[in-house]
């Protein structure tokens, strides 16, 4: 389970900037067993509050918990229990893909027998068999993508984390990873992923909560979210919803 | 951590294994470097002799006056043919080529043993220079042969203090120290340093820029222990690259067939291990510097740009030892790199003071800890903006 109450994030720039308030008063739930989709344009805060979420970054204000455990005090747990799988992460390329299993099993603790018998799962599950012994600089984008499910999973995490993880993928890659998220779910994690592709969203998410310039402007479950907007698509039902939060910030704004 | 840092460690070497250019620079440039710049100096040399004992000099006199002596010149050395021109002729001989030097004499001489004024004429570019010293040398015969001439029975005054024997009391550990100390010091130091910054460069800001640290971070496993992982690995090789310029040193000497003076049996075990202490304590602190500047950098380029800068300081700075003469000051004590190198060459060629060996031991490893401690500290206090990338 993840819990924020009333997270924030402040980004110090110095040389006379204005900061910026990336994340701002974000409070959410995701429940084991069911699907969280964070979602909002390019620079809204997703990747910031997922950030936070898995201790790479801390919260300024606010309280993060991960299976009962605060992100900033109790960060080691927090990891211990995070999968985390982001666009921009890339692999150790001249190791092969077995190589990297064993590497990232070994950094959360797992050895010998254990392991070895952990990446014979991951192979077969991810059907990794024809690949798993080159080195990953020389896979397919795809090949790639499946060796870096397996080092999210690699050591069984309740809480699993997918940062725009379909980015750059071609059909039949993200169709994959579509599959393990709802995977991941039937198994009984809590699972959350970020996207600005209204398609997923509609496909995976059972939960949804919509950021915009770092503030939280929607949560609900998402047959509610398709309820309570206008519009016929849901691309547009997220339009509107983004105009409106606008026009209250401008609002807002013209008040102060 | 010990796990953490183990698991690195594989990691690591497992990588550079892979990573033939990373291997190039680390073992085969090292070793390689002293064999191939010995076969390349020796060969350079015995071309460069073979062109000038083959090459006939050709020089024009004019107004020398004795047709007669200038051509007995020509017997004197079959490789100097010498011509009589006149003034004009002379000159443009030499513009076109005709002849290497143009010997010039003073036209108006007085009777009797006088002293010749001569102008010489000469290109100093193509191969001018090099023909002008084969023409001296045999100039200076003629000159010694007037000079004979003149002395009556006196010729001992050419010669007031005759040697008679030489004695050379330096030990052939002394000898192959002044002759290798401080070249040898050079490039262990500076091959050190260039193994270490192979490897550095990429394991924490290569990492960073293509988000695998970012993967490792979210593990549980320690930062100090991932860290320490590289670090070591960052030594591991710095060593190895050390090692291998000693490999290199000792195939050039196999290869000389102890013609070429060095003399490692003379130099001794204990002042050996002194060196390799030394050596072991000068690459913790490359690699302290070296992961620091790695990792406070944001992507490859700009930990490379860090580094080279560094090594350009490091290679300047270390040109000291290689002139002749120059020793472990007490100034040169407190500074870090050349004084470990000053050090290499003073034990190399003799015995080192205990308390200025200690002394720049501890600099090295102080200032190692303290870059260590100022990292650490870096990490700690903004863990974000150091760590991400973004």
């Amino acid at each position: 389970m993840i819990e924020a109450k009333q997270v924030s994030k402040v980004f110090r720039t110095g040389k006379g900037k204005d900061d910026v308030r990336a994340v701002d008063g974000v409070s959410f739930r995701c429940e084991p067993g069911r699907v969280f989709a964070l979602l909002g344009p390019n620079g809204s805060g997703k990747t910031t509050l997922l950030g936070m979420i898995s201790t790479l970054m801390s919260p300024e204000e606010g309280e993060l918990r991960v299976s009962g455990f605060d992100s900033v005090r109790d960060g080691e747990e927090v990891r211990r229990r995070i999968g985390f799988l982001t666009g921009s992460a890339g692999l150790h390329e001249k190791l092969s893909g077995r190589e990297t299993l064993e590497f990232f099993g070994e950094l959360h603790g797992i050895s010998g027998s254990v392991l070895r018998s952990k990446i014979a799962e991951m192979v077969e599950e991810f059907d990794l068999v024809e690949f798993i012994d080159r080195a990953t600089g020389k896979l397919s984008m795809g090949q790639k993508q499946r060796i870096m499910i397996a080092r999210t999973l690699i050591h069984d995490p309740e809480v699993v984390i997918f940062d725009e993880a379909t980015t750059g993928l071609d059909v039949l890659a993200a169709k994959g990873l579509i599959d393990v998220i709802r995977a991941c779910r039937d198994a009984g994690k809590t699972v959350l992923f970020s996207t600005h592709i209204m398609g997923e969203v509609t496909l995976l998410a059972d939960d949804v909560t919509v950021l915009h310039k770092g503030r939280q402007i929607y949560s609900g479950t998402i047959d509610e979210l398709k309820e309570s907007q206008s519009g016929e698509s849901m691309e547009e039902k997220f339009i509107s919803l983004l105009e409106r939060a606008d026009a209250l910030r401008e609002k807002e704004e013209v008040s102060c | 951590m010990l796990g953490v840092m183990w698991a690195t460690l594989k990691k690591e070497v497992r990588e550079v294994l892979r990573d033939k250019r990373t291997l190039l620079l680390t073992v085969l440039v090292p070793l390689g470097f002293y064999p191939a710049m010995s076969l390349m100096t020796k060969d350079l040399e015995q071309k460069q002799t073979a062109k000038m004992s083959e090459r006939v000099v050709n020089v024009a006199v004019s107004g020398w006056g004795d047709d007669v002596a200038v051509g007995s010149f020509n017997l004197l050395d079959p490789k100097v043919h010498w011509e009589v021109v006149e003034l004009k002729e002379g000159l443009e001989m030499l513009d076109s080529g005709e002849v290497d030097v143009f010997v010039e004499a003073e036209q108006d001489v007085e009777e009797g043993y006088v002293q010749r004024k001569v102008e010489l004429h000469y290109f100093s570019t193509t191969n001018g220079a090099m023909a002008f010293m084969n023409f001296k040398k045999h100039f200076g015969e003629i000159m010694a042969k007037e000079i004979v001439k003149r002395m009556k029975g006196q010729e001992y005054l050419l010669k007031p203090i005759e040697v008679v024997d030489e004695k050379d009391y330096a030990t052939a550990r002394e000898i192959s120290g002044s002759k290798f100390g401080g070249m040898g010091a050079y490039f262990i130091v500076f091959l050190a340093f260039t193994g270490c910054m192979a490897v550095a460069v990429d394991t924490a800001a290569g990492e960073k820029e293509r988000g695998t640290l970012e993967a490792m971070l979210v593990t549980p496993a320690s930062f100090m222990g991932i860290a320490f992982g590289k670090l070591v690995f960052i030594i591991i090789m710095g060593l190895i690259s050390v090692l291998s310029t000693i490999g290199g040193i000792v195939i050039m000497v196999v290869g000389a067939g102890g013609e070429s003076g060095f003399s490692i049996a003379e130099v001794g075990f204990v002042s050996l291990l002194g060196i390799a202490v030394l050596l072991v304590s000068l690459v913790l602190f490359f690699a302290s510097l070296l992961f620091a500047f790695s990792i406070l950098s944001k992507s490859n380029k700009e930990a490379h740009v860090r580094s080279s800068m560094l090594m350009i300081v490091v290679a300047m700075s270390l040109v000291y030892c290689i002139i002749p003469g120059v020793e472990l000051t007490k100034t040169i004590l407190w500074i870090p790199v050349l004084n470990a190198a000053m050090s290499i060459k003073v034990l190399w060629g003799g015995g080192m003071d205990v308390a200025n060996y200690a002394l720049v031991l501890a600099i090295l490893l102080v200032l190692s800890t303290l870059v260590l401690l100022w990292i650490s500290r870096r990490v700690n206090a903004d863990r974000e903006k150091v760590l991400l990338k973004q």
